[in-house]
């Protein structure tokens, strides 16, 4: 009988908290960090998405299922730079998780670890919603891309120093990939230099600065205002004194706007999936830019 | 003994359960006691534990929702019956009480007889299973738990007897696949006898003395590798008796005799 | 209980000053400065009634009336707020509302909450809104409607808001669970007097909540609240003789409740569209003594209160910025005691009358820091039917006001 029990206790200590199957939870804000937290962390990793390519990231809901699982998260892995700022910080201090607190080592902040663009020189509300730290958007540019996996590397090690060599091995796998993969989008992207678009939001910034592409407005007439009837008119001006090669919009916002523009300017509009899961083919990283640049250069012809 | 046992994720979901548990028991067994109904709370356990194992037997899905309904139809049915005998034969209740219980317990040997793991099963809803519940098993008697309290505490005092039965064999039917019969009835009875007394916050007494209680089960248990029911068991008694026993030779509070003594 | 101002207005705008300048030096969030916000609340009211406003079975505080008609200023608010070190966040809240001509500064919150205790831990101590019931603990410039459902306004005041401190738990399920408990020192309305040496008031809460899919959100919470009182006042009422004699009630008071709250929006993008549906109950108890103090001889009767109610209401943005919203309230009171003439002049007596209320809003938000909204209320809070219209404008300068759900 006592054996009985005391084999039943090791199973169930073995099954509910073995060191050898631990994994570690990790809350990735955006689909873009869940798919590098994937690439880098694998079967050690135990992700949750908080968000989807559908939803902007700038108005999530502070949901109750968000703070349950932020109170159970090792690691949290978010844009940072403001862009969260709606409502991480609610959910940070309602889930009473001391390990992913700002400035602990469980949270990091992707878009502090490169250098941003768009950072203003004074900012105030009548400028609209504008991120005081810079452009958070930074997850476009595959070059920052690498330096943040490089800085997310060393952050699995020290909060799982047990998998270290096992990051190691697959940080060195996914830059080998990825620095191929560049080479071929940089070629591929060739005939995009130098066109001029007209995007919805600034969320395009890194992109078009890695491709050369210039972005001759925006649908937005201030950031976080949506697009009005008085602005499309202003833009139609610009674009007819001026003509651009296409108008862009992501998954999550809606396309009236953009196609309105389309049909009164002749300019084709393109929606570009914006983050992993934006497009049916777009389920990691790579899919990202290759679908992209497949997709800006279709908007082209 | 065994220091290491103590693992908060062992242990954890099995005192949230307990705490659960504690949270309706408490109240409820303080009306128990004053209605001076004992045994009630034996005998629906054990009919709601006949339910579980008529659901067992025709092959139905442990936790699933068709076996929680039938379990809590059972006790529902049992509560019933018991609420028509006390109206008509109000002299005999005890009587039928203690036969309902036996009858349940029989019953539940029967259908087990040719079931091998039989012996297991019957032990497990008489002691419990307090340290296999889960987090996921726990969610649902949160909720079920919180609305009960909500009734109760909403409309205490309008209760009449019959909605006092419904809300008690709603209760013990998620705790007795929690923590087991004998629990059930300790964790009713044990606390309430304690507070019985107290003139003033009798019901965060009985809280504290319950929840006391089971945290020094669940600890022995671990460390003596001894099954938690049954200790918790005693465990209760122990911190009921030293409450009781504070009180009384600090002589704050004035003993009464309970009425119908 | 408010404090008559004794800030001199000049200082009052000096504060407002130099709260815009700070806003404006506090550009980034993570600097030292606190975040501070502002927020201005301006109405126009117009009712088709020209009685008092009256709730039939319930002691109504004083903060419970329907508001002034024509233009008038309504809940200005200055919130200060920030992390203290890495244990502590802390935020302040002062009201400055003009009431009858003169400027009162009143502090709703003035709290520090613990950051890393750990485990789902957190305490909360100081001056600061209840949680329980879904609405309580929020900022009326976050509301939906301009003001609070009926049933708030008639047990609560609009909001509970006390002196205590709060112990509260994430219990670490898969689903959020979280459990609370709260002392405080209950000598505002709806408790009063301060009872126990200053431990009057106690309260407990369970939420629950989780998603559904991802176009779906739930949160379904339980709570009770419970108070010794002694001598809570209500608004005064006139006999015969000419003088104000004041309905104070002491004695125990016990409130339980549920809210309920549906969140959907179309791939959990609630920018172009999204449908709120929310819901509340409330029961409360109470058995005591209710006496007219100032009356001569001196006018008291027992009581055994039974009071409960609820509110419905949906809100739907169908178009960005453009929202939409009905809210229907409904309350009960069977009140008792031993000379129902006393009841009558405490305003306890129901009159036989079902007090209820259908209001229809639409507003709309240029940014999310301003709003203007239109609402209709027709109004049988007493027995004369009142049709209210509400026209106000909600702007909210500084910080980045992060709501809860």
């Amino acid at each position: 009988m006592k054996l009985c029990i005391r084999s039943i206790s090791i199973m169930l200590t073995l099954i509910i908290s073995p060191p050898l199957m631990a994994k570690i939870n990790v809350f990735a804000c955006e689909p873009e960090w869940a798919s590098l937290v994937d690439e880098l962390g694998g079967e050690r990793l135990s992700r949750y998405t908080a968000t989807t390519a559908y939803q902007d990231p700038h108005h999530i809901e502070a949901r109750p299922s968000l703070i349950a699982k932020i109170r159970r998260a090792d690691l949290l892995v978010c844009s940072g730079a403001g862009l969260e700022a709606g409502w991480l910080p609610v959910l940070l201090r309602q889930a009473g998780n001391n390990r992913v607190m700002p400035g602990k080592t469980g949270n990091f902040e992707a878009a502090t670890m490169v250098e941003r663009l768009d950072v203003p020189i004074d900012v105030d509300r009548s400028m609209g919603d504008v991120h005081a730290a810079g452009n958070p958007h930074v997850h476009l540019d595959p070059h920052r891309i690498q330096i943040i996996a490089k800085a997310l590397l060393a952050r699995l090690k020290s909060i799982d120093p047990e998998g270290a060599e096992y990051y190691q091995l697959r940080f060195n796998d996914f830059t080998q990939r990825w620095q191929q993969a560049i080479q071929q989008w940089e070629q591929q992207a060739g005939a995009l230099k130098g066109i001029r678009i007209v995007v919805h939001h600034r969320d395009w910034v890194y992109l078009f600065d890695w491709l050369g592409i210039e972005i001759t407005g925006a649908l937005e007439p201030k950031p976080g205002l949506p697009a009005t009837v008085g602005h499309l008119a202003s833009l139609k001006q610009m674009i007819t004194a001026t003509p651009v090669d296409m108008i862009v919009h992501t998954p999550y916002q809606g396309p009236r706007a953009a196609k309105r523009l389309a049909q009164i300017t002749h300019t084709p509009v393109v929606e570009l999936p914006y983050t992993v899961g934006g497009a049916e083919q777009v389920n990691n990283l790579f899919d990202l830019f290759t679908v992209t640049i497949a997709t800006l250069k279709g908007g082209l012809k | 003994m065994n220091w290491s046992a103590i693992d908060l994720s062992i242990l954890g979901p099995a005192l949230i359960a307990g705490l659960l548990v504690t949270a309706t028991h408490v109240p409820l067994g303080q009306r128990v006691l004053q209605r001076g109904i004992i045994f009630l709370d034996l005998a629906i356990a054990q009919v709601a534990g006949l339910g579980l194992i008529m659901a067992y037997s025709i092959g139905w899905e442990p936790g699933g929702w068709l076996v929680q309904l039938v379990t809590m139809s059972a006790a529902i049915v049992g509560v019933l019956l018991l609420y028509y005998t006390d109206k008509h034969w109000p002299q005999i209740q005890e009587a039928l009480i203690g036969s309902l219980f036996v009858l349940a317990s029989s019953g539940s040997i029967l259908l087990l007889a040719t079931n091998p793991h039989g012996g297991d099963q019957l032990k497990e809803l008489l002691a419990g299973q307090i340290l296999w519940v889960g987090f996921d098993q726990i969610m649902p008697v949160a909720i079920l738990y919180s609305a009960i309290l909500f009734l109760w505490f909403g409309y205490a005092r309008r209760a009449n007897s019959l909605v006092f039965y419904l809300l008690f064999a709603l209760t013990i039917t998620a705790s007795v696949q929690l923590v087991g019969v004998y629990l059930v009835f300790a964790s009713l009875i044990l606390p309430a006898l304690a507070i019985r007394n107290m003139p003033k916050y009798a019901l965060v007494y009985g809280y504290i003395v319950s929840a006391t209680g089971y945290v020094l089960g669940l600890v022995m248990a671990a460390i003596f590798d001894l099954p938690a029911g049954a200790i918790i068991v005693y465990s209760l008694a122990l911190t009921a008796i030293l409450f009781t026993g504070y009180w009384k030779v600090t002589g704050k509070v004035q003993f009464k005799e309970l009425p119908g003594d | 209980m408010k404090k008559k101002s004794i800030v001199p207005e000049l200082l009052l705008w000096a504060i407002v000053f130099a709260s815009f300048y700070s806003v404006a030096l506090a550009a980034k969030q993570g600097d030292f400065n606190p975040d501070i916000s502002l927020t201005l609340d301006g109405r126009y009211g117009s009712y088709s009634n020209d009685t008092d406003y009256e709730l039939p079975g319930f002691m109504l505080g004083a903060e419970a009336t329907r508001g002034e008609q024509g233009f008038h200023l309504g809940h200005n608010e200055l919130s200060i707020s920030s992390n203290v070190d890495d244990l502590f966040y802390g935020k302040l809240t002062t009201a400055i509302a003009d009431h009858e001509g003169t400027t009162e500064i009143e502090l709703e919150e003035a709290y520090i909450e613990t950051l890393t205790l750990g485990q789902g831990m957190k305490v909360k101590a100081g001056r600061f809104f209840s949680d329980i019931g879904y609405l309580n603990n929020q900022h009326g410039h976050v509301w939906d409607f301009m003001d609070a459902p009926l049933i708030y306004r008639g047990l609560f005041g609009n909001q509970i808001i006390d002196d205590g401190v709060q112990l509260s738990w994430l219990v670490p399920t898969e689903l959020y669970f979280k459990v609370g408990v709260e002392a405080t020192r209950g000598e505002r309305f709806p408790a009063g007097g301060a009872a126990n040496e200053g431990k009057g008031a106690q309260a407990a809460f369970v939420k629950f909540g989780d998603d559904v899919g991802v176009s779906h959100a739930w949160q379904l919470g339980f709570s009770h609240w419970r108070a010794d009182i002694e001598d809570r006042e209500s608004g005064g009422h006139d006999d015969l003789a000419g003088a104000v004699s004041v309905p104070t009630y002491s004695g125990e008071s016990q409130v339980s409740g549920i809210d309920f709250i549906w969140k959907w929006s179309p791939n959990g993008n609630s920018r172009e569209r999204n449908l709120k549906i929310q819901a509340e109950y409330f029961t409360r108890k109470e058995d005591g003594e209710v006496e007219l103090a100032g009356s001569n001889p001196l006018a008291q009767t027992t009581y055994q209160g039974d009071q409960s109610g609820w509110y419905l209401q949906s809100v739907y943005q169908f178009i960005p910025r453009w929202r939409v919203g009905y809210r229907y309230d409904h309350l009960s009171a069977n009140n008792e005691g031993s000379d129902a003439a006393v009841l009558a002049e405490a305003g306890l007596d129901s009159e036989g009358h079902t007090p209820e209320r259908s209001t229809l809003m639409l507003d709309y938000s240029h940014s999310e820091f301003s709003r203007i909204r239109l609402q209709v209320a027709k109004d049988d809070s007493y027995e004369d039917s009142d049709t209210l219209v509400f026209l106000q404008y909600i702007v909210t300068l500084g910080a980045h006001g992060a709501h809860r759900f």
